[in-house]
């Protein structure tokens, strides 16, 4: 599966928030986008999902050649994209396990042994707290706590592309190291495309990337190779933005 | 004409001139009680057949498409009763009762129309006696099979008793019809009990109900109502804690889709010290459907160490539904816990889209969500059958806008609130 952005505008309030992007990720893929903070990475990572208060004001978004501007979040969702969001919302009431059940039922058949097994090591794997998958959905969660079970529903769900918004915000320094490792794996082993967001190069340096974008007033100002992030350790974002 | 004749004679003359029903606000929110109403149902109703016990059991039968509720008694609009074997249950006509009993009753006719209108035309009374010490667990089935039903139930818990009750409310009319049940509950002294209620009449069916419970001293008392069925429905509840150390817990449900009213409004006072009264009330209304939910607790003077708590929300998944959410409190006494909240809102957005981006769809997500509103509240019902059916309902209720309906509880995509910790779900788990 090949994701492309073509010359994305999106305005909010009349002002351009996502500036004329420019992106494509394949399967297997290991792209991460940088930023300041208001550099439009969320808005760029939440349009490409379909979010419905965010407007595309021109350009397109195309999977395998074809637009999906046309297409509902959970359309895009069935054809393989996944979001991994910056602040999971907390959903009152709704099991965790009957969340996942349901999100793998809309996107065919499930066998709740099968799921059950398969969101049991994950957690395991992710060292999380037992007794969390029992819980409603990120109800409760601590900030390193939601940002585990957004990768764990990746790994569960097995998209082709994956959009991690700041999968390391609010992590310690071990749970960064675990949270990176699983991400790995879970590419690895399903050929899931990754498009990483994040602020820092902590989490960099567990991890492989192939393609760096730095992105800066919606625009991407800069892209490149791991020599990418040392500059930006280096310099920091001001340099990009001059 | 016996004396409850003369009380009933009274009623209707009584009930005939009040003067609410005049009022333009109520007219419109709620119960007509016009030209069309409730007390017309009663009184000229179309001629149906008389019901028997086989058409009752049948019928009963029927409303399941599997027999997970096996009935211990069965009450029709016609006053038959189906009790087979019942221990406990007394069936009473109320020319068999004399004031000096019924006057114990909290709603007296000149306290409420619809005290009125069930004292006015009630058939029958069920007596349920559980004696000091006795364990006892009784399903109950009201339905207005071969006309309107008004019926009382009176309950009497012996000290150190437990009873489990579910009452199942349902509709066999083809034609506008009404269930108005009252009922006056005193639980002794040290005793355990729950009613777990479910209102699923049909869209032809006027739903009225009344309910007085009286927790004695250190017992606990669990009511657990869900209002999903009927046209119009009207309840008034009040449940005390009268004695040291009593604890209520009251929890009511509110599903409304199509052109369903909802009056809903429920007292609950701690009348002695050290006494708990609790009561959560959630309501979601799709469609036009309207509610006023009115949740109010009272602390008298006196009552020191009471810890009261009283929390209202609710849903709104269209805007051309309507709630109005009053909670409120009065307490005359200084040394108590008391607290109360209210929130309601349209259906969140983001939660809608954080659930479709990871593949439901809309339909889907906001049954999931309405579902995970209700969850803690259908985990408060006691009787796992309650349990399962309500859950069934609001799944129904989501999927097709149904409801009074034959109950398909066929335990297919079921979820339920926390029960069992030890389950391999963990609290949130499947009935398969």
């Amino acid at each position: 599966m090949i994701l492309e952005v073509k010359d994305l505008h999106v305005k909010i309030d009349g002002k351009d928030v996502v500036n004329g992007i420019n992106l494509k990720v394949g399967g297997g893929e290991v792209h991460v986008i940088m930023g300041h903070n208001g550099s439009g990475k969320t808005t760029l990572a939440k349009t490409i999902m379909g979010y419905p208060k965010l407007k595309v004001s021109s350009g397109d978004i195309l999977v395998d050649g074809k637009s999906i501007l046309d297409l509902k979040t959970d359309q895009r969702a069935k054809l393989g994209l996944f979001l991994g969001f910056q602040n999971p919302v907390e959903v009152e009431g709704v099991g965790f396990i009957n969340f996942l059940h349901s999100a793998k039922e809309a996107t065919g058949t499930v066998n709740t042994k099968e799921l059950m097994a398969d969101i049991r090591s994950s957690a395991v794997s992710l060292k999380m707290v037992d007794n969390l998958i029992g819980r409603s959905l990120n109800q409760g969660f601590s900030g390193g706590e939601k940002k585990k079970a957004e990768v764990l529903q990746m790994g569960v769900l097995k998209p082709k592309i994956a959009i991690l918004d700041e999968p390391d915000s609010g992590l310690d320094i071990d749970a960064v190291k675990v949270v990176a490792e699983n991400i790995n794996a879970f590419a690895k082993r399903y050929n899931i495309g990754l498009v990483i967001i994040t602020h820092y190069s902590r989490i960099l340096n567990y991890m492989e990337p192939q393609f760096v974008h730095v992105m800066a007033n919606g625009k991407i100002v800069a892209e490149g190779g791991n020599e990418l992030i040392a500059k930006l350790e280096k310099e920091g974002y001001e340099s990009f933005t001059k | 004409m016996n004396s409850y004749g003369l009380f009933a004679e009274d009623a209707i003359q009584r009930y005939k001139a009040l003067p609410e029903e005049q009022n333009e606000l109520y007219k419109r929110q709620f119960i007509n009680l016009g030209a069309d109403g409730v007390f017309d149902i009663f009184n000229g109703g179309a001629a149906t057949p008389e019901d028997t016990p086989e058409s009752l059991t049948s019928l009963s039968k029927s409303l399941f498409s599997n027999a997970l509720i096996k009935f211990d008694a069965v009450i029709s609009g016609t006053g038959h009763v189906i009790a087979p074997g019942a221990k406990y249950i007394t069936v009473l006509s109320p020319r068999d009762v004399e004031m000096g009993t019924l006057e114990k009753k909290l709603y007296k006719s000149s306290d409420d129309k619809i005290a009125a209108l069930i004292h006015a035309f009630t058939k029958k009374v069920l007596f349920i006696d559980i004696p000091n010490g006795v364990k006892s667990a009784l399903n109950i089935m009201f339905v207005n099979s071969g006309g309107p039903l008004a019926a009382q139930v009176m309950i009497n818990c012996g000290e150190e008793s437990e009873l489990g009750m579910l009452e199942w409310y349902a509709s066999s009319s083809k034609t506008k019809s009404a269930n108005m049940v009252m009922h006056e509950g005193t639980i002794g002294p040290y005793s355990n009990t729950y009613v777990d209620a479910v209102h699923n009449e049909d869209a032809n069916t006027i739903v009225g109900g009344l309910s007085g419970y009286r927790a004695g001293n250190g017992a606990v008392l669990r009511l657990n109502y869900f209002y999903n069925g009927g046209l119009h429905t009207k309840v008034k509840n009040q449940f005390d804690a009268v004695a040291a150390d009593a604890m209520v817990h009251a929890n009511e449900l509110v599903f409304g889709s199509g052109s369903q009213k909802f009056d809903v409004s429920s007292n609950v006072g701690n009348i002695s010290p050290s006494t708990t009264a609790e009561l959560h009330s959630r309501a979601v209304l799709m469609n036009n459907a309207s509610c006023i939910m009115k949740g109010f607790a009272k602390i008298p003077f006196g009552s020191k160490g009471a810890r009261s708590y009283v929390h209202e929300s609710g849903m709104l998944l269209d805007k051309t539904a309507y709630l109005e959410s009053i909670p409120a409190m009065s307490i005359d006494e200084n040394e108590v816990k008391a607290t109360h909240s209210s929130a309601t809102g349209p259906i969140d957005d983001e939660l809608v889209f954080y659930l479709m981006s990871k593949g439901l769809d809309e339909t889907r997500a906001k049954k999931l969500l309405v579902e995970g509103f209700f969850s803690s509240s259908v985990g408060r019902f006691q009787n796992s059958s309650a349990k399962l059916a309500a859950a069934s309902l609001v799944a129904e209720k989501m999927t097709s806008g149904r409801y009074g309906d034959k109950l398909s509880m066929t335990m297919e995509n079921i979820w339920v609130g926390k029960e069992n910790e030890e389950d391999i779900f963990k609290g949130h788990y499947k009935y398969r």
